[in-house]
């Protein structure tokens, strides 16, 4: 992040990450087009057109389920992790197929250019909620969250600011079910769309809210410090190359480290997009954040040259066999 | 004009004057705010300049900032990420309850949409 911008920071992992994603979007679109267009004949025949506006639309619906759920089933579960680590890709790709499906709409329902295509999202004459400017609506967050991607914008907004903006994603979920909710499932006759409909709502939100629980739980544990120094627990709890998180009575978090048989601390928040330092292990003599490969000095705090990440670190001293940690940060151990 | 093609219009204005903001911005001012975007070639440039439309207030803050202390942003850690976590918290309880609102809504619609339908029927 700290060394040049590249268009896209493609490594191995993400080419195959996003191959697949590529990949499943145009298998689902070509599987749903072209079934449509085979298994529905006669008088249930629909036309391309209408069949690829579908086939995006509940594409871009399912990639954002899956964008929604990668970050909570991650802080439930570190298998999870490797999900996250390209989730923002995932996040862009939603945004395209969202795009492409809104395209689409507004093309055919005001018949390619013949009509408006304002009036063709927003019909004021009709008495039920406009779900085209939900559709809209949501489109738009997406557009802010898919441009502001770039890590320029992480670095530059700071990740609090920029996940503050990124929060935004919540309603544009929302207004995706209204979308939904309010325009093509008011003319399905088939339950199905329905109960996919409640059971991804059920799933994203539970998730969330679970997740959320655990986290507010968690803070409300945090140790208080007693003349300046947090009580970590028994210094053997952390072995080799790995971490422990203790979070503190005010809700900040460190990451207790040991590396070669010594004990550090740094804040547990990873200077890019504040991943959970502490769930991460030491590789190649790194802490290592979990979510997107970040790496820190265990003592120093600051990322392997060439790169000027760093994070704040706190001094650390055992007393009686427990790990002592100073509140204040600096210095090292 | 209605209310919405109103909001509409703001919104392409203000997007208009992001643009012009924009175009300026990753021109010459990402080198401004950035050292690490010294060198940058011109598709990173394009590529950030949605952003700057969509985001144009804080990025003249941004380059302000830096016009005013002769230097790029300096590092910032990401301190305080719990008024964020209960934020995000927070935000989820209250789409739960909006997303349950609205599809109840719009399921009795359908079903009274539906039954005005049947009555209709010879």
């Amino acid at each position: 992040m700290s060394v040049g911008y590249r268009l896209v920071q493609w490594n191995r992992h993400k080419r195959v990450y996003d191959a697949i994603a590529i990949g499943a979007v145009a298998i689902y679109v070509g599987v749903f087009v072209g079934g449509g267009l085979l298994l529905l004949r006669g008088d249930r025949a629909v036309s391309a057109p209408i069949l690829a506006m579908r086939a995006l639309g509940t594409c871009a619906i399912v990639l954002l389920h899956i964008v929604l759920c990668i970050g909570p089933l991650a802080r439930i579960s570190p298998l999870f992790a490797p999900l996250l680590y390209n989730r923002r890709h995932l996040g862009v790709l939603t945004f395209l197929v969202a795009l492409l499906h809104a395209t689409l709409a507004i093309g055919f329902y005001g018949a390619f250019g013949e009509r408006n295509p304002i009036a063709a999202v927003v019909n004021p004459a009709r008495s039920a909620p406009p779900y085209e400017a939900f559709g809209f609506g949501a489109l738009l967050i997406l557009f802010v969250m898919a441009a502001t991607s770039h890590d320029f914008w992480l670095k530059n907004l700071s990740p609090r600011v920029w996940k503050a903006i990124h929060l935004a994603v919540i309603g544009a979920y929302a207004l995706v079910v209204m979308h939904v909710a309010w325009g093509a499932l008011q003319s399905e006759a088939s339950p199905v769309y329905t109960i996919l409909l409640l059971a991804g709502a059920a799933t994203v939100c539970g998730l969330h809210l679970f997740a959320g629980w655990r986290e507010t739980l968690r803070d409300l544990r945090g140790v208080r410090p007693i003349d300046g120094w947090i009580d970590a627990g028994p210094a053997d709890a952390v072995t080799e190359g790995r971490a422990a998180v203790v979070t503190v009575h005010n809700g900040e978090r460190i990451a207790l480290v040991r590396h070669e048989g010594r004990l550090c601390a740094m804040s547990n928040v990873c200077a890019h997009q504040g991943g959970p330092l502490g769930e991460g292990r030491v590789i190649d003599g790194c802490l290592t954040c979990p979510w997107h490969g970040y790496q820190y000095g265990p003592c120093s705090g600051g990322s392997p040259p060439p790169f000027t990440e760093r994070v704040p670190t706190h001094r650390v001293r055992i007393e009686n066999g427990r790990a002592k940690i100073e509140a204040a940060e600096g210095g090292e151990p | 004009m209605s209310p919405i093609a109103w909001i509409l219009w703001l919104l392409l204005a203000y997007l208009a004057v992001g643009v012009a903001v924009g175009i300026p911005f990753v021109a010459r001012g990402v080198d401004r705010v950035d050292h690490a975007a010294h060198g940058a070639s011109r598709w990173v440039r394009l590529l950030l300049l949605p952003g700057a439309a969509a985001l144009w207030p804080i990025v003249l803050a941004l380059w302000f900032a830096a016009v005013q202390r002769a230097g790029p942003t300096p590092a910032r850690f990401a301190r305080g990420m719990r008024p964020l976590r209960l934020a995000h918290a927070l935000a989820w309880a209250v789409a739960a309850v909006v997303i349950a609102a609205g599809l109840a809504g719009a399921l009795r619609q359908r079903a009274q949409s539906t039954a005005a339908i049947s009555e209709a029927a010879p």
